[in-house]
């Protein structure tokens, strides 16, 4: 999946499921609390979503607190999911 | 307060066995045992003979735990508590395993970790919900079940998804939806008070379409037996939160009627009651 689309599909997938749709999205912004919103419950949806949408089989070994704090930290970790 | 007789039985140097009967005898005039008591007058209406032997078998449960608890700290008289545990009749959960991975739903009821210990010692591809302050340090260094701590809320997300990975790979998970983390729970009233549940569980159940099975272990006389029930699912049809709080009113209604008779395997966790009674017993 080429990067662009693969941001494309995070972001569409995180607003699908933002608490707080009024709060701009962009690849920075927080994902929790002091952002989107997101507890853990919608990360793992997000995250479940994305896997499906994409093909990608994630590993665990890349996945920490910091890989799921923001859009871009989430697509990295995609990126390292893919199979090298 | 009366000084704390589990101590004194703990440091014996007699089999668990006997630590337990003795126990027993100690039981029968229960020390500190007043807010048990209480807690039997409130919650469940007990009065007279009824109460007093409630307060008796309760306290009994509570100190066995203890005294268990700190056998399981211990390398060397771990073996002693796993030798009390009848072997169970797992036929369900390894049918279920065979076609991928299985959740085992627990509950903060019965002695406390012994189906855990249990577990570690099955060479499943075991993943542990715990709080990691309740394991020893020698213990995950002598096993391949893993372990994760379900108290860190910026690890939380993390948890899930690391947990959905290991059950997608046919692996076996094992955590309790009966202490509410997180920031999204589901309040149930029991027994006069609510009590909240994590929806961890029952999302990873729904989200990857998995079997479920409540396993508890629970004390039968001195004898310890592991039960393992299924939780049937839902319709998957159903909106999210709904299904959600079905899946947690079938699993908590398989344990209620355990609270309400057999008082040895009550631990009076904030979900029960808020208190911590346990406090008064531990060694």
């Amino acid at each position: 999946m080429e990067s662009k689309h693969l941001t494309e599909v995070v972001l569409t997938v995180i607003e699908q499921h933002t608490l707080l749709p009024h709060k701009p999205l962009h690849l920075n912004t927080p994902l929790g609390a002091d952002g989107l919103g997101l507890d853990s419950l919608a990360i793992l949806e997000v995250v479940l979503e994305l896997e499906q949408r994409t093909g990608i089989h994630l590993r665990d070994e890349n996945l920490t607190a910091e890989t799921l704090s923001t859009p871009a930290n989430l697509i990295r970790y995609l990126e390292q999911s893919l199979p090298g | 307060m009366k000084p704390n007789p589990v101590k004194n039985i703990s440091a014996l140097d007699v089999p668990l066995s006997k630590k337990l009967e003795l126990l027993r005898e100690a039981a029968a005039n229960p020390a500190n045992a007043s807010r048990l008591k209480a807690w039997g007058k409130q919650h469940l209406a007990l009065h007279g003979k009824a109460l007093n032997d409630w307060t008796s078998r309760a306290w009994w449960g509570l100190a066995a735990g203890e005294l268990l608890r700190e056998h399981l700290y211990n390398e060397q008289r771990r073996p002693a508590v796993l030798e009390l545990i009848d072997p169970p009749d797992w036929t369900a959960i390894n049918e279920a395993q065979q076609h991928g991975g299985i959740i085992l739903a627990t509950a903060h009821i019965g002695p406390p970790r012994a189906a855990m210990n249990y577990l570690i010692d099955c060479n499943l591809p075991l993943l542990i919900w715990t709080n990691m302050q309740g394991v020893p340090g020698w213990l995950p260094r002598k096993t391949t079940a893993k372990f994760l701590d379900p108290l860190f809320a910026e690890e939380r997300a993390v948890l899930l998804i690391k947990s959905a990975l290991h059950l997608r790979a046919g692996g076996v998970l094992f955590g309790a939806p009966d202490w509410a983390s997180g920031t999204r729970t589901v309040a149930l009233p029991r027994l006069g008070v609510e009590c909240f549940f994590s929806l961890g569980i029952p999302m990873l159940v729904r989200q990857l379409r998995l079997p479920a099975f409540l396993v508890m272990a629970l004390w039968h006389g001195e004898r310890i037996q592991l039960t393992s029930i299924p939780i049937y699912p839902p319709d998957f049809a159903m909106a999210a939160d709904e299904w959600n709080r079905l899946w947690i009113e079938r699993y908590w209604g398989e344990i209620e009627p355990i609270i309400r008779s057999s008082p040895e395997n009550l631990r009076f966790l904030r979900t029960v009651d808020g208190g911590a009674l346990v406090h008064e017993l531990q060694l």
